[in-house]
């Protein structure tokens, strides 16, 4: 709920030490911040002030810059105020405490700013998606499906959809309105037209698929026998120190992850405890949680060494691979410097024919220069998810949120059963109408007047 | 047809067009002390247009208006000479019953169903006010001078400082030979009403013995006409043919080559016609690409001597018009009869109207028909009916009347007609129907007919036929309701069902696509002894057929009902709501509606702002 006679503040820039902070005030308290604390009685819209900012007892906190901003042409669409302070903790903190002493001036609740500027009308609730996911992206095709939200991109696709669905509504009744008319309004054409939009939708809920693992991240399982340098892997990769690494079987117990970059995607790595019979409990549950992960998980990085070869590991492992033989699998066979390496490459894949068609490296995980090399086999893996698919382009990607989905999919029933329908105008057109209401709740409304305009515009109608 | 003349009336209604006739016909129905007033009493009901009633939209406004007790169903039935259900090969939800009319026939019937109203045949000088409030108190008759009334509806149609263009020529004018209204303008415009002004236009008539039928196509009417009225049992006029001809290449050249002096094409008309009903100037110009126009000769009366060719409206001088005319096969001798024209006329801005059809600005003043800018017959008289019955219903303490557009096409067309800005006159079609499914011109009884008993609209006829139907269609659905059957014994009587196990009723099986009554008796043999007519049978079949459609309409009705029903804050200021534009802003603040619903029925309200109250309400 929204209050109306409250007008919120809060930090918009990180808190921290930084060379510049902004605090962004929204609602009718602005007028009484620039006064009281700038010293400003009327400012003028839209202009950088630089002024003193002062506490209460008339103390300057800091020398700052201020720009206000009149309702309603503003972010919020109310009046707003944006203070540019040093980024200063102490600053920050001074400000923000005397903020709050101004009566009817609250701290902002998360995302309570765009939510104003939402109910204000200045944007839309995709825009408002879109601006969020924006704010929280960390990899470029994050940043890219965001834009595509928050800049227009999708409401101009639904603009367009709701286009050629009212456009198709339109020529449906025209066969109705003016059957006496020997107009030129062919069955195929419609046809032709609702099947176009019907592909569309089918490959923008494919891509929600898509848009939904850019954001949450590709899920890459590293797993392997104890001690083969699984750790000493995840760490090279992710550049961290996250997992420990011993010399011991079974140091990793829990499922560590992170996540990186790749290609512009983001990918999660999870480091995983090594498959073997556990000698305690907890790392019995560890080993259950990594083999029920690596069976969910599509792709897979199995990481063998010359040292691990026993047949109480090949056993464990072939158990395994029935379960998994349909994934993608990279191999890495580490420690690539041990005196019988290759020999013990040969064992390994003598005891598990599966690892020939697989796609494999050899490495030595402790030497940082060899990085490149696993990353390359990484690039691969995203690759082959996101790029080969044909199904993603970045810039044809457009929903991102379950209700997206939601009302998507009811548009696309809607119309494959008006496509159904043909024969039966009236309830063709009905259908019409409802698919119209659908792409209607992601955005915007259509008027009646509109469908009369496309069929007067566009045929000679008139007895 | 002498009536003893007071000075003192409940309803006075001003015309005696479409509007006016049935205003007068519901508001002394409902029995308020009503008198008409008119040029002259032979042009009740004419027809100045088209020989013809219905259509689609207008077929079901006819039907409506005929279920709520109206008189313009029978008196086209009583002047039909062919009737037509058009698109009689696709669902019933989207059939409009039409006619062609013997528009004499026609005047004839509306004079007989309006017996014994009183009319007084004079000219309006003056409408006079209350002193202190603004509230109608009498008219001024040139003739008979003063004549107290509590409501006044206003039906003049096109005769708002009408002004007619032949040509080069213009001249003022209500239609052809008749004389436009200017003194009432002058009222409008003296108390400030928002003027709108529209054109329109009519084609040229033709001696019927003058054109060779047999180079045009003949269109029957159909074999099993079907009436406009619920009360009709028979229909006696003779049906009679039309013919269709079109324009050709010689035409289009003779049209080009003298556009500059049509006045649409020459900068004399500014004003802007309906763009459904073009004038032949306008086709030629816009659609060069077409070859030819289709036209339809209808005959004007049972004897077949005037011919109205649909589809030719003109404006083009009374030469240029002989000479394109007899340039078209079939017509090469032929003689017209009246020009052509286009016709310039006021209208109010109907945003100066309550959904009662009564102004705003004068209590007691209602205005209904062309005057607020719609265009067609069936439209006029849907407003007369709504407008007479709240002018009477006010005058005698009753509730008003409104319909919604989830009720009837009537509600359809109050509702579209109170956003008033009309750009061009409007006309009814199916398509602004959003519940096109539930407002079908065979259920327009089922819909309306317990409302017109309510208001004192049935007469005794209506409402026993109604009652008795409505008992047979319950029976007959309750016992369709109650037989079932598995689907495999369903699919044995070639119904291509899914066969899930699960039994249907024969309700739901009737209601199937191809399904029909002798399919459910060979299903159901005991059914056989059903006792109810064909036409309650049919009734029951389109019903079942379209119910499916109708309950998922009606869940969105609800959910519209309950969004409605969303009050404002008691702090709520137009004001604080972002996105409406000024003028929205306004009309809220003069009216302070308490909730969505009532805010999305004033005046003036578009879709887009009443969205954005919505959400207004929500946050």
């Amino acid at each position: 709920m929204l209050n109306k006679d409250k007008s919120i503040f809060a930090l918009s820039t990180p808190w921290g030490i930084s060379g510049i902070s902004v605090i962004r005030i929204s609602g009718k308290g602005c007028c009484n911040v620039v006064k009281t604390m700038c010293s400003i009685k009327s400012p003028k819209p839209r202009y950088i002030y630089n002024c003193n900012l002062k506490d209460k007892q008339s103390n300057i906190i800091d020398n700052i810059m201020a720009v206000y901003f009149n309702s309603p042409k503003s972010f919020t669409g109310e009046d707003m105020l944006e203070l540019y302070t040093h980024g200063s903790i102490a600053v920050i903190k001074r400000v923000l405490l005397e903020l709050s002493y101004i009566p009817n001036l609250e701290p902002a609740q998360p995302g309570e700013f765009l939510k104003r500027a939402y109910f204000n009308n200045k944007i839309s609730l995709i825009q408002a998606e879109g601006i969020n996911h924006l704010i929280k992206s960390e990899t470029e095709k994050q940043r890219i499906v965001s834009s595509n939200m928050s800049f227009n991109g999708t409401i101009s696709l639904c603009e367009k959809i709701k286009e050629d669905i009212t456009y198709i509504g339109a020529l449906v009744d025209a066969t109705i309105e003016f059957s006496e008319e020997d107009e030129n309004t062919q069955k195929s054409n419609i046809e032709k037209l609702i099947y176009k939009i019907i592909k569309e939708l089918g490959s923008q809920l494919n891509g929600i698929e898509t848009t939904r693992k850019i954001f949450n991240g590709l899920n890459i399982i590293v797993f392997g026998p104890p001690n083969v340098g699984k750790s000493s892997l995840f760490n090279l990769i992710t550049n961290s120190d996250n997992s420990i690494v011993t010399s011991k079987a079974g140091t990793t117990r829990d499922l560590i992850q992170v996540a990186l970059e790749v290609e512009g995607y983001k990918v999660n790595f999870t480091d995983t405890a090594g498959i073997r019979r556990a000698k305690d409990d907890i790392e019995l549950i560890g080993i259950k949680r990594t083999t029920k992960k690596i069976e969910s998980e599509e792709k897979l990085m199995l990481v063998l060494s010359p040292d691990s070869y026993n047949k109480r590991n090949v056993n464990s492992l072939k158990d395994l691979f029935n379960k998994i033989s349909k994934k993608e699998i990279i191999v890495i066979f580490n420690k690539e410097d041990l005196l019988n390496f290759k020999k013990a490459q040969k064992k390994w894949f003598n005891a598990l024919p599966f690892l020939k068609k697989t796609s494999f490296i050899t490495t030595c995980c402790i030497n940082k220069n060899e990085k490149h090399k696993i990353l390359k086999k990484i690039s691969k893996f995203v690759k082959s998810e996101f790029i080969e698919n044909e199904r993603v382009n970045d810039n044809n990607l457009f929903f991102t949120e379950y209700r997206h989905e939601v009302h998507l999919k009811k548009c696309l029933k809607f119309l494959k059963s008006s496509y159904n329908l043909l024969e039966k105008v009236e309830l063709c057109s009905e259908e019409l109408r409802l698919a119209l209401k659908e792409i209607e709740s992601i955005e915007g409304n259509v008027d009646s007047e509109i469908k009369l305009d496309i069929i007067f515009n566009k045929f000679c109608i008139g007895k | 047809m002498f009536h003893v003349k007071q000075k003192f009336y409940d309803v006075i209604i001003l015309g005696g067009g479409h509007a006016g006739v049935e205003a007068a016909a519901a508001a002394s129905k409902i029995g308020a002390k009503t008198a008409l007033i008119t040029f002259s009493r032979k042009d009740l009901g004419a027809m100045s247009c088209n020989p013809a009633m219905g259509g689609l939209g207008k077929g079901h406004l006819i039907r409506e208006i005929d279920a709520l007790g109206g008189i313009i169903g029978q008196a086209s039935d009583m002047s039909g000479i062919q009737f037509r259900m058009l698109n009689r090969t696709k669902g019933e939800a989207v059939q409009g019953p039409r006619a062609q009319i013997d528009r004499n026939k026609y005047k004839k019937a509306v004079s007989g169903l309006l017996k014994t109203l009183t009319i007084f045949e004079d000219e309006i000088e003056e409408i006079h006010l209350e002193k202190n409030i603004r509230k109608v108190r009498s008219v001024k008759l040139k003739e008979f001078g003063n004549l107290n009334c509590q409501s006044l509806i206003v039906t003049t149609g096109t005769f708002l400082n009408g002004l007619i263009h032949c040509g080069q020529k213009s001249w003022s004018a209500g239609r052809l030979g008749a004389k436009a209204t200017t003194k009432l303008a002058k009222f409008f415009i003296k108390e400030k009403f928002v003027t709108r002004r529209l054109k329109t236009g009519t084609p040229p008539r033709l001696l019927g013995s003058s054109i060779d039928f047999k180079k045009c196509i003949e269109q029957k009417g159909d074999s099993h006409p079907v009436p406009f009225s619920f009360l009709t049992e028979e229909l006696r006029l003779k049906q009679k043919a039309c013919f269709i001809t079109k324009t050709n290449e010689t035409t289009h050249k003779i049209i080009r080559s003298n556009i500059y002096k049509s006045p649409m094409y020459n900068g004399k008309i500014k004003s802007k016609g309906p763009r459904y009903c073009p004038s032949i100037e306008d086709k030629v110009q816009r659609f060069k690409d077409r070859i030819s126009h289709q036209i339809f000769l209808e005959p004007e009366t049972e004897a077949g001597d005037i011919i109205y060719p649909n589809g030719i409206s003109t404006a083009m001088p009374s030469n240029v018009q002989k000479k394109f005319i007899r340039s078209i096969n079939g017509l090469e001798e032929a003689q017209i009869l009246k020009d052509g024209y286009a016709i310039e006329y006021d209208t109010i801005d109907s945003k100066e109207l309550k959904n009662t059809y009564e102004t705003k600005k004068i209590e007691g003043l209602y205005l209904a028909g062309q005057i607020n800018g719609s265009t067609g017959y069936e439209e006029a008289a849907g407003q007369g009916l709504l407008a007479g019955i709240n002018a009477a219903n006010k005058v005698l303490g009753k509730k008003s009347f409104v319909l919604g557009r989830s009720d009837a096409y009537l509600g359809v067309l109050t509702s579209d007609l109170m956003k008033g800005g009309l750009v061009e006159p409007y006309r009814m079609f199916t398509s602004r129907a959003e519940y096109r499914l539930t407002l079908r011109a065979d259920n327009a009884d089922y819909r309306l007919t317990d409302k017109a008993i309510n208001l004192g609209l049935a007469c005794k006829d209506r409402s026993r036929k109604w009652i008795k139907k409505k008992k047979a269609l319950a029976a007959g659905t309750k016992l369709l309701r109650q037989n079932y059957a598995t689907p495999n014994k369903i699919k044995a009587a070639g119904l291509d069902i899914n066969q899930d196990g699960k039994k249907r009723s024969a309700y739901e099986v009737l209601g199937y696509n191809n399904s029909n009554w002798q399919l459910i008796i060979s299903i159901w043999p005991q059914l056989k002894k059903v006792n109810i007519s064909e036409k309650e049978k049919e009734q029951i079949r389109i019903t079942a057929f379209y119910e499916k459609y109708v309950e998922r309409q009606m869940g969105e009705i609800e959910e519209l009902k309950k969004e409605s029903g969303l009050k404002f804050k008691s702090n709520f200021n137009a004001k604080d709501c972002a996105g409406l534009s000024n003028e929205v802003k306004e009309i809220l603040l003069k009216n302070s509606p308490k909730t969505l619903g009532e805010a999305s029925l004033l005046p003036g309200m578009t879709p887009s702002a009443a969205s954005l109250l919505l959400k207004h309400t929500k946050k």
